[in-house]
């Protein structure tokens, strides 16, 4: 029921939030923002640095959201790199960020991927199974779609998801192990 | 076990000569030959939308250009748009889907609820309001500044501003066309009898036979409607008004302007790209702005006739929701069924020992004969045979295939039966009569035989290998020309079939051996 016991972690909680613990992964500093759901099976993995997520976020099963070490580097020697998430974004089932900067309003949709290098600006939609690799900033409101990524830009952002953040905030602690507020940390125990 | 259903590995040869999986291939049973999708002609059974099931009789399909009225498809990434409801006087747009099939009950249900923990405080009257989205490109009617309709089916189509000058050139030519095909067809038919049991079908664009389509009744009966008056009344022209003003050329165009791409107004991404700007034909819009739902094409159930004899051999029934078929002679049903169940590691100098499969699809025993085909060519009786074969050896084949047991190799299989039959005193006696080379493993309407394959060279890159399996088909007698004396003797012939199996690449590892085969 306790996130993973195996890996040292300093979470903290604001009022609002909730966060499920059932499978979950906790690795490294991690900042969560209020009115922020966190589904179960959920990963974030702050290993080359601190993560800190906005309010309003939506982060369902499964999600991975990681602040890795790039590949080949030696990792003492390594500052650390900050990754941030804005509000109000969408993290859909299966959806995997490493993206360094994310700003307010995505929608990362199922098995969406997106790389370390890539910016999220607001309101662009990943669209599922896409992956972003590229090193580039993603303009306002851009869409990648379909099997060969196509790209297209709308008009204005997509829309809010209040009423399914209301909807959860009221019935995922009735049937949920949810994390309180505050912080919580755990070291690992040196062998 | 995705080995076990490898469909495009063992092909059968079709009477056109091509080799097809058997799923893909029908059998016509008046000529007793196996048949595949380019050897049958096409006709049009039932014209009906592919998402809303909308099924139109083929004349009006045909006025309303086989589009459906109420589906439409994004411009932008072609799938089917969806409709969405909104309240307009709602703060926070709600949003709900309805397809267009479930009209406004289920989705007035599901409104009321939202509106009542979601609007509150709001007092003044929502009204529904209808809007086209797309789910996987997320592009929306309101993307090009259309306003949502009150009510739902109300996307009317674009006008084309070519239609006057369209019309009026369709009338032109069809007048000449009438004209050149009467004095075609009196030509050609001049003693034909006129045929008066015919629809007098006039050779308006429905019923003529542009594209090929038609039946060959259908065909000839048009053909010769045309001349159902006598030559002498045919005489009198129709007043034809064949002074059309002709379009005006243009021959000097534009050259591009280089600056274009370089000043600020440019914007790539407004541009459409060429596939949506010819989805919408008449219209090609240059700018993302311009694009416009289309209306989705119609889909239509076919039913196919053998070229040589004119029988039918797939007939499905006319509902689009229907998918039985009324006549449904696929090869399945009429010829076993092989597959590769082993084969091992591959040597380049031996003969490899590989295990094959028959399953009988059929409702009676069969009694199946293999032969090699070196077996065929030494029998010497059927030439046209002998020369597919000898084709396909020379540039296909890259392997040679053998049998265990040097002649009269005939294995009998039982019934297509349900799994769970219990039954098997048939099974213990054909296990007496079967030889050990050659059968492995027998239960119920599957056998297992056993085969050698010896590559031709040691370059061979894939294994090729063929051979050829005799069995009896009961087929449907010709209708005799007296209809009291009908014969009642059914057609029976051994037909034959030549085997393509494609084993895969020569550095492919051996298949698990199955428990039953060691």
């Amino acid at each position: 029921m306790c996130p993973a016991i195996n890996s040292s972690y300093q979470v903290t909680i604001a009022p609002g939030a909730y966060v499920c613990e059932e499978r979950l992964q906790l690795v490294g500093e991690i900042s969560i923002g209020s009115k922020t759901i966190i589904h179960p099976g959920v990963s974030i993995i702050a290993e080359a640095g601190p993560i800190f997520i906005g309010d309003g976020n939506l982060i369902e099963e499964q999600c991975v959201i990681a602040n890795r070490f790039p590949p080949g580097v030696d990792k003492d020697q390594m500052n650390q790199v900050v990754m941030i998430i804005g509000n109000n974004n969408v993290f859909e089932v299966g959806s995997q960020c490493e993206a360094l900067k994310v700003g307010d309003n995505n929608i990362l949709e199922c098995k969406a991927q997106v790389g370390r290098s890539v910016t999220l600006t607001s309101g662009c939609v990943i669209g599922a199974k896409c992956s972003l690799t590229t090193d580039e900033v993603l303009p306002e409101n851009t869409v990648v779609f379909g099997s060969d990524h196509q790209r297209r830009t709308m008009p204005d952002r997509p829309a809010f998801q209040t009423h399914q953040l209301d909807f959860l905030a009221r019935i995922l602690p009735t049937s949920h192990y949810v994390l309180k507020h505050g912080t919580k940390s755990h070291t690992q125990p040196a062998t | 076990m995705t080995t076990l259903l490898n469909l495009h590995r063992v092909k059968y040869q079709c009477s056109c000569g091509s080799f097809k999986s058997l799923c893909y291939l029908y059998f016509c049973r008046h000529c007793l030959k196996i048949k595949c999708k380019d050897c049958v002609i096409l006709e049009v059974d039932c014209r009906f939308c592919p998402s809303c099931y909308e099924h139109l009789q083929s004349h009006e399909a045909i006025t309303r250009k086989n589009r459906c009225q109420s589906c439409f498809s994004c411009p932008c990434c072609n799938h089917t748009l969806v409709t969405r409801a909104t309240n307009t006087s709602a703060a926070m747009p709600v949003s709900l889907n309805t397809t267009p099939d479930s009209g406004n009950t289920g989705g007035g249900d599901a409104d009321e609820s939202i509106s009542s923990t979601n609007v509150s405080g709001l007092q003044t009257p929502s009204k529904k309001v209808y809007y086209l989205a797309c789910s996987v490109c997320r592009w929306s009617t309101r993307d090009i500044r259309l306003a949502d309709q009150p009510t739902l089916n109300s996307w009317k189509a674009q006008d084309n501003i070519h239609e006057g000058r369209f019309n009026e050139l369709l009338q032109h030519y069809k007048q000449i066309a009438t004209r050149e095909k009467q004095e075609r067809d009196r030509k050609r038919y001049s003693t034909v009898k006129l045929r008066s049991a015919l629809p007098t079908a006039t050779t308006s664009r429905s019923s003529s036979d542009k594209y090929g389509l038609l039946a060959p009744v259908t065909r000839r009966g048009i053909r010769t409607s045309g001349i159902l008056k006598s030559p002498s009344l045919a005489e009198s022209p129709n007043p034809t008004n064949s002074t059309l003003k002709p379009s005006d050329p243009i021959t000097e165009i534009e050259p591009l302007d280089e600056n274009l791409f370089l000043s600020n107004t440019f914007d790539f991404n407004k541009l459409t790209t060429i596939t949506q700007r010819l989805n919408s034909v008449e219209i090609q819009p240059l700018i993302v702005d311009r694009l416009y739902p289309l209306a989705k094409h119609f889909t239509s159930k076919q039913s196919k006739r053998c070229k040589e004899c004119d029988h039918n051999v797939l007939k499905p029934e006319p509902s689009p929701k229907l998918i039985k078929f009324k006549l449904h002679q696929m090869a399945l049903f009429f010829i076993p069924e092989i597959r590769i169940w082993h084969h091992p590691a591959w040597s380049t100098t031996e003969s490899n020992p590989c295990v094959l499969s028959i399953v009988n699809q059929l409702d009676e025993q069969t009694t199946l004969k293999l032969y090699t085909l070196d077996e065929i060519r030494e029998e010497n009786t059927d030439k046209d045979l002998i020369d597919r074969i000898n084709q396909l050896d020379e540039y296909i084949l890259t392997s040679q295939l053998t049998l265990p047991m040097t002649k009269d190799r005939s294995v009998k299989l039982h019934p297509h039966v349900e799994p769970n039959e219990t039954d098997t005193k048939l099974d213990d006696e054909f296990r007496q009569n079967d030889s050990r080379e050659l059968v492995l493993y027998r239960k119920f309407a599957k056998i297992a035989i056993r085969c050698y394959i010896k590559l031709k060279s040691s370059s061979v890159k894939t294994i090729l290998g063929a051979f050829i399996i005799e069995h009896r088909v009961v087929g449907i007698s010709p209708i005799v020309s007296t209809p009291t004396a009908i014969s009642s003797n059914p057609v029976t012939r051994n037909v034959r079939h030549i085997i393509l199996i494609d084993f895969g690449p020569t550095d492919k590892p051996a298949l698990t051996l199955h428990s039953s085969l060691a």
